[in-house]
């Protein structure tokens, strides 16, 4: 009819053909159902797999040095001059330093609580002093200077069978509470 | 002499009629306007630019050829790596000797492994500078947040290659500087053995210590030692390079689909971006 050519009259609008597959809202069709199917696989498949390849990142077996170590006997380690006494000599071969004081022995891991350098005993200035950053502890171990946040950590020690020193670099403390625990602390009376 | 000449001439022509030269480049000698189109649509490499570009965009002081430059950095750091590595063993026991030896011994190898460390570093301040270049032009904004985002991916692998290629020389500024990198590691919240809320996977059961958090899965053991030398050395020489490659490209055909540099709109010709 002519009033429904005329120029302003509204469009009318199509009725857009259902594409295929296509179901009324809240309905699923098989095609929805396998493509559902078929994406929950893909990425349980891939998502399983990328997990397993985090996983394998972690090594299971590592040939790194023994954490458990004899370092000879106390006789080795005598108090000098009256003065608490640091040897440095297992500093490259086992990373820590023997402390001797009046009442007995510990052993600490050469490593700064920064980020892990190896500080170096100054005799001088009685500290050890951390090349990268500047950390400095004193011979208890406390930060005296620098960015290390907490005081140097302590190794397990213990009294062999054949009354050498065994140290376990695997268990450490800093904990003022533990620090004078026969664990980490061979007093005197163990040889004397 | 004229007779060379033709003669050369002719020889050419009989060249460049070849099937296999034809088969190679599909146009004439690229001196008009339509051959030097026909090379930028046929050839593989050129294709990656347009044909025809705004004159603002080879404004010299706009760009400062930074992000080209960077690229070439990179091409650099692919050459001469991949010559190094033929000196080169990731082993504990003879990576340090390897080093020496291209630095003292090895025909060129001072030249190729300077080479190689310059580009390293002058690459990671080159690609800092695009950055603020991008910055301070404005040229991050819509349509191009992509882009930005696919930089700043780029950015941190530059740093991981350098991070991760510092490693190899296995002297005391690398292992000391590789303890402290990792060990900034370890103090990752959540993930780092020493991090902040390191205790929270241990409620769905994942234990995160020194044997097994993002530190150890970095430097596959406790310590900085032969493990990590290896990661470093895949990382640094096949995974990184790939990712970047990848990255670089999608950088470089993002910025044609986003209509090619950033510049000023022209008013009352351009359209505003929505
Ligand atoms: C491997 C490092 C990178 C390479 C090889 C690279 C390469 C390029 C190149 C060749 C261009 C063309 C324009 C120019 O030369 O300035 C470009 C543009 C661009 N780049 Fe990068 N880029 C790198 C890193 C980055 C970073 C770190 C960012 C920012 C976080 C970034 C963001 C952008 C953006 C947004 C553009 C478009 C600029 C415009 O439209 O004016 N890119 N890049
Ligand atoms: S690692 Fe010792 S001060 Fe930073």
């Amino acid at each position: 009819m002519a009033e429904d050519t005329a120029p302003d009259a509204p469009a009318k609008t199509l009725a857009r053909p259902a594409a295929p597959g296509s179901l009324p809202e809240g309905q699923y069709s098989r095609r929805d159902f396998l493509n559902l199917v078929g994406w929950a696989w893909l990425s349980a498949a891939l998502g399983g797999w990328a997990l397993a390849a985090v996983r394998f990142l972690f090594p299971n077996m590592l040939y790194e040095p023994n954490p458990v170590f004899k370092i000879g006997w106390p006789k080795d380690y005598p108090l000098l001059g009256g003065l608490t006494t640091v040897y440095i000599g297992l500093q490259t071969k086992f990373r820590i330093w023997v402390v001797t004081q009046a009442d007995g022995i510990f052993v600490f891991h050469a490593k700064c609580t920064h980020l892990g350098c190896t500080p170096r005993w100054v005799p001088d200035d009685r500290r050890f002093e951390c090349p990268c950053h500047g950390s400095n502890f004193d011979v208890e171990g406390n930060v005296v200077a620098g960015p290390a946040p907490e005081p140097l950590f302590r190794c397990r020690v213990s009294m062999s069978q054949d009354g050498q020193i065994q140290v376990d670099k695997a268990v450490l403390t800093n904990n003022p509470s533990q620090i004078h625990a026969d664990q980490f602390f061979l007093k005197k009376n163990l040889w004397s | 002499m004229e007779k060379f000449w033709l003669g050369f001439e002719k020889l050419m022509k009989k060249i460049q009629s070849n099937k296999i030269w034809l088969s190679i480049f599909r146009h004439e000698y690229p001196q008009t306007e339509k051959s030097r189109m026909a090379v930028m649509v046929n050839n593989f490499f050129l294709h990656i630019h347009p044909v025809k570009v705004y004159k603002h965009s080879l404004e010299p002081y706009y760009t400062f050829g930074l992000g080209v430059i960077a690229f070439v950095l990179f091409l650099i750091l692919t050459v001469t790596g991949v010559l190094l590595m033929f000196y080169y063993v990731p082993d504990i026991h003879q990576a340090y000797q390897n080093v020496k030896d291209l630095q003292f011994a090895v025909s060129y190898g001072t030249l190729l492994r300077n080479m190689h460390r310059w580009s390293a570093h002058t690459m990671m301040l080159i690609v800092i500078l695009h950055m603020m270049r991008v910055f301070y032009a404005g040229a991050y904004k819509t349509p191009r947040e992509f882009n930005w985002g696919v930089g700043v991916i780029l950015l941190v692998i530059t740093f991981l290659l350098s991070f991760t290629g510092y490693l190899l020389p296995w002297d005391q500024l690398a292992y000391w500087a590789i303890t402290v990198g990792t060990n900034m590691g370890g103090a990752t919240p959540i993930l780092g053995n020493a991090g902040p809320f390191h205790e929270l996977p241990g409620l769905v059961g994942i234990h995160i210590g020194i044997n097994s958090d993002v530190r150890f899965m970095l430097l596959g053991g406790t310590i900085v030692g032969q493990n990590g030398l290896l990661r470093f050395y895949v990382l640094h020489c096949i995974f990184l390079p790939i990712v970047a490659l990848l990255l670089i490209s999608i950088h470089f055909w993002r910025i044609r689909k986003d209509g090619g540099l950033a510049r000023p709109l022209r008013p009352g010709v351009d359209a505003k971006p929505e």
